[in-house]
């Protein structure tokens, strides 16, 4: 046998999210059709697969499926947080959709499938399913990005994201199969990396194209430069919903991903991938922040700004490949993630709302002007939402950024974290600009009802974690911190069956 | 003269670049389909290759991983440009411009 019954309790939560998405879709198919029915079984089977998760964790130190899966604090951290992202967003879901002829159902199973995708990634130690949780995650998104089929739009970002998405998945195999063989047959993240070692000094060529071709398929997953073409058209085309769980959810999942694979599968080469990240990590977030500048639609800017939040976020990758500093890498990046889910579906959310009390259809930033007078708690949180992307004090962004720039600095990466708090500050301006709008500006034309209540209860829990994490941020810092150093690439524990 | 391992991989790095080439320089959205699948079959024959000459079976396996994905991929990516098509009669992806910078 290659694995255990027990191994399936490794998997728990993802066997949770498939029923969850059967029992949805065959509930409006046969009982009822109704959208708040639906959306509540996916909440409750969420929540019911977030204990899952936190109770057969404990379980499993040591990986499952013979090396394949990881289920370690990492693996567990993220599986919360990826939760998180598909409860909050189906939590704004219902309305949005509402004014819309619209299969509920359909969605919220689709939502739990790229869900599973997601969590498979973040768990994945073999090349198999590190590329069937990429497919999983991004074919499901594909779907949702056009699900808007009555919108051009929808099916423009549905289309774009497909055909990019796809030419990168075909990078991604081909540098994962020239891996596979020029490491003499190995898929295991442990086996990779003991291979690797054996090279010593003299890599072979092949060996290093295969690294350089993953990491431009995972680098256009997270969106960074020059891969990064995608995703403002894709951000700004979905419906909201969709968008604000893509700018979160799939981008924590890739860069977890990448994380794992750069730090523990492949740190022998962190000498040749290491100068490759600083320049795109570098470019990334200057080049989102600086055309964040110029946007007028708050969809498109908020898909720049998470351009930029993904070259911070692979400063933690880069800090990775130094042995020593791995740990508090990868526990500066689950912080990161966790603050930042929080503050962007938060913004969205916002975002729904405005956009619905307009009912004009775009995202302008115009419709902000005046909002503190007629609705000054939104504003409020807004405000939250736009001080802590900003990463200012006291909100939880500030600290993400700080545990993931004081891990790079640890890693010597003086000069790129300097390049980092500058583009913190340039960001501060497109960031702050919306609450000068809300709070400095008259009103221009009298908006409709904002009244939601899902959305609002939404807007704030993510308001008050936002502020209590940036007040108190132990109690997660602890959680991050003892997931960080219990990252592990599980070897196969059952002998190789020879094939000679 | 019996194939090579070099053979094999040479084979499936022109077949890679063909793909890459018709991405890049094709208009239209099922011809741009039709290269990436080419990639992704390049990177199965640079797969089975290997695991033919290494010799080792989990190459083959993750071939077969490969498929079913790619099957999946084809059955959703048609289906969108089919609702591309319906919006606009066309697949040419210059006319899919309605969102820019």
């Amino acid at each position: 046998m290659f694995f255990n019954l027990s191994d399936l309790f490794a998997i728990a939560p993802e066997i949770c999210l498939l029923v969850l998405a059967a029992v949805v879709l065959k509930t409006e198919l046969f009982f009822t059709r109704k959208p708040t029915a639906l959306q509540g079984i996916t909440m409750a089977g969420l929540l019911v697969t977030m204990g899952v998760t936190v109770m057969t964790a404990s379980e499993f130190p040591t990986g499952a499926f013979n090396g394949m899966i990881a289920a370690d604090g990492f693996t567990l951290f993220l599986k919360v947080v990826l939760l998180g992202v598909a409860l909050l967003t189906t939590l704004m879901s219902r309305e949005y959709f509402d004014d819309a002829a619209f299969r509920h159902g359909e969605y919220y199973a689709l939502l739990l499938l790229t869900t599973i995708g997601m969590m498979t990634l973040a768990a994945a130690t073999d090349l198999v399913t590190l590329f069937l949780g990429v497919e999983t995650m991004s074919v499901g998104l594909y779907v949702l990005a056009g699900l808007r089929h009555d919108r051009p739009r929808s099916s423009e970002a549905s289309l774009k994201y497909l055909l990019l998405g796809a030419f990168a998945s075909g990078f991604l195999l081909y540098g994962m199969a020239l891996l596979y063989g020029s490491t003499g047959g190995k898929t295991n993240f442990a086996e990779i990396a003991a291979a690797i070692s054996r090279f010593g000094d003299e890599t072979p060529k092949v060996l290093l194209a295969g690294v350089g071709l993953i990491l431009i398929g995972l680098l256009f997953k997270v969106a960074a430069f020059p891969f990064h073409f995608w995703s403002p058209d894709v951000y700004q085309g979905s419906p909201t919903p969709v968008t604000a769980f893509m700018s979160a959810g799939p981008k924590a999942a890739a860069i977890a991903a990448t994380i794992r694979l750069m730090g523990w599968a492949l740190p022998d080469l962190a000498a040749v991938w290491g100068p490759l990240l600083w320049v795109v990590a570098a470019l990334t977030m200057t080049v989102g922040n600086i055309i964040a500048i110029s946007q007028k639609d708050i969809k498109r800017m908020l898909a720049y700004s998470s351009i930029s939040h993904a070259g911070y976020l692979l400063l933690a990758v880069l800090a990775a490949g130094d042995q020593s500093i791995r740990d508090l890498a990868a526990s500066g990046m689950l912080f990161y993630l966790a603050a930042y889910y929080l503050m962007n579906l938060g913004a969205f959310a916002v975002a729904i709302l405005v956009n619905r009390a307009r009912d004009n259809g775009d995202y302008h930033l115009d419709d902000y002007q005046g909002m503190a007078a007629q609705k000054p708690m939104y504003a409020l949180a807004m405000t939250v939402f736009m001080i802590s992307l900003a990463g200012i004090p006291p909100t939880a962004g500030f600290f993400g950024k700080l545990f993931v720039f004081s891990a790079a600095i640890k890693a010597g990466y003086v000069w790129l974290v300097a390049i980092a708090v500058l583009n913190s500050v340039v960001s501060a301006f497109y960031y702050l600009r919306i609450v000068v709008l809300m709070y400095m500006k008259p009103q221009t034309s009298p908006a409709g009802s904002m009244r939601s209540p899902a959305t609002a209860v939404l807007i704030g829990f993510c308001a008050v974690a936002i502020v209590v994490l940036g007040l108190i941020p132990g109690g997660i810092r602890n959680l991050a911190n003892s997931g960080g150093s219990s990252v592990a690439i599980p070897p196969p524990t059952v002998a190789e069956v020879s094939t000679k | 003269m019996k194939p090579t391992l070099e053979m094999y991989l040479i084979l499936s790095a022109v077949l890679f670049t063909i793909g890459v080439t018709g991405v890049l320089t094709r208009r239209n959205a099922l011809i741009i389909f039709m290269s990436v699948e080419l990639m992704l079959n390049a990177a199965n024959l640079t797969l089975v290759a290997y695991s033919r000459f290494l010799p080792d079976i989990s190459g083959q396996i993750f071939v077969f991983f490969v498929m079913a994905v790619a099957a999946a991929e084809v059955a959703v990516g048609l289906a969108i440009i089919v609702a591309i098509f319906r919006q606009k009669e066309s697949v040419d992806i210059d006319k899919v411009n309605l969102m820019k910078w």
